[in-house]
């Protein structure tokens, strides 16, 4: 398989990737959700499975760090561990241009996300969820269309419509001819 | 006959807002159909059957399917392979108008394509219609090429290169928001709600369940109905 994202972004995920090593190891909250904003602006362009995962592994691990204490997660140390070295495979294959395995390395760092405890599977499945919708809401305000942001993030159209609400709606109408009022008549027009 | 074609998200607004009932009640007037195609009942009503937070919605709006408050384009003798077709190309024509790096990036889905397609078929059917949209991306290709390449430079903080000139496929459409479907119930008196400020109230609830309407529009229309 191809990689579907040009050399020079290679490059740059690279970096990030070894960015947010550092971050989750320092637990660096704040640098987890930069480094994800800007993964994402990448995804809205290049489209790609593994820019979508990474932004949503490291936005999740950046809330599971804030909310550590709450969790309670036993074995934190271990699950770091774990996280960073499937990130650091990640990098590795991702320099021998192996993007399954760059895919594969990945997909781990999320079970390792989800396989942090047992007992906090849910939550967990909640914190991924929320980051889906996140990162669909981003790529919204990227200038996607609802339906594709939801569909490349695997989440529904119901869950990105308030989400979608909160984006400045820009009054292009105006320059091209039909204002507010011209589109009520027209709509009044046509429903009687 | 005239036909609304509705695309997902205009029916969701309203469904999250509690106003489905307006749809029969505004149907009851209309001399015509209101229609999803298979690609917008795939996203309301398949899709979220399965998803245990909007399960409830998606039965709501099997119930409308049902009762045929919405009917699927085979009513009018519209096979899916017509739409499925026709919704390949408009995606694909869409998916590539916007290049950024020297890669096209896919800006629409199906559901809101497979809208499009519907309302081609209708034109050739000379079947007078319009399609409910509520997100601008789809309505910006049609109404306003020109602001695509704008809006994409804007949004993505980077320069993008829009190189066709062509977008005469998309510009016969003419597009409705939830926004102005809440004015019709409200000018119609189908809004059980009464008092001052309802039809602002009901502008800014579309807009903050995924309506592209901005707060200069709901201004503008709130005051020219309180100047009549």
């Amino acid at each position: 398989m191809d990689i579907p994202i040009p050399k020079e972004e290679v490059e740059h995920v690279k970096s990030i990737i070894s960015e947010a090593i550092t971050a989750i190891k320092q637990e660096d909250t704040l640098t987890l959700k930069n480094l994800s904003n800007q993964t994402i602006h990448s995804s809205a362009t290049f489209q790609d499975i593994g820019s979508i995962l990474f932004a949503i592994v490291i936005y999740s691990t950046g809330k599971i760090i804030e909310r550590k204490e709450q969790l309670g997660i036993k074995n934190w140390e271990e699950f770091k561990n774990n996280l960073t070295t499937a990130l650091e495979n990640a990098h590795i294959e991702l320099s021998k241009n192996n993007y399954p395995a760059y895919l594969k390395n990945l997909k781990e760092a999320r079970k390792d996300l989800t396989q942090v405890s047992p007992s906090l599977k849910e939550s967990i499945q909640d914190i991924l969820r929320k980051a889906s919708i996140n990162k669909a809401s981003k790529l919204y305000e990227h200038g996607l269309s609802i339906g594709q942001a939801a569909y490349l993030l695997g989440i529904t159209s119901w869950e990105l419509a308030e989400y979608a609400g909160h984006d400045k709606a820009e009054p292009y109408h105006h320059s091209h001819g039909f204002t507010i009022k011209e589109r009520a008549q027209r709509a009044l027009k046509f429903l009687s | 006959m005239k036909a609304l074609i509705f695309d997902s998200g205009t029916l969701i607004n309203l469904s999250l807002n509690g106003l489905l009932d307006i749809l029969p009640k505004l149907k009851e007037s209309f001399q015509g159909k209101f229609i999803i195609t298979p690609q917008v009942k795939a996203e309301i009503i398949d899709h979220p059957s399965n998803v245990p937070r909007f399960q409830l919605e998606a039965l709501r709006m099997n119930e409308l399917l049902n009762k045929k408050i919405l009917e699927l384009p085979t009513s009018l003798n519209i096979s899916q392979a017509l739409i499925d077709k026709s919704t390949r190309e408009f995606k694909d024509t869409a998916n590539h108008y916007v290049q950024m790096h020297n890669k096209w990036v896919e800006i629409v889905s199906d559901a809101e394509m497979s809208c499009l397609a519907l309302s081609n078929e209708l034109d050739k059917q000379k079947i007078e219609n319009m399609i409910a949209v509520d997100e601008r991306t789809t309505r910006i290709i049609s109404e306003n090429p020109k602001e695509l390449q704008a809006m994409m430079t804007r949004k993505l903080h980077e320069n993008v290169q829009v190189p066709s000139n062509n977008f005469a496929l998309f510009s016969k459409f003419h597009f409705i928001r939830s926004s102005e479907l809440v004015y019709v119930a409200y000018k119609k008196g189908l809004i059980s709600l009464k008092g001052p400020s309802v039809l602002e109230a009901l502008l800014y609830a579309t807009k903050f369940n995924g309506s592209a309407i901005s707060e200069d529009e709901i201004k503008e229309l709130v005051k020219s109905e309180k100047n009549k």
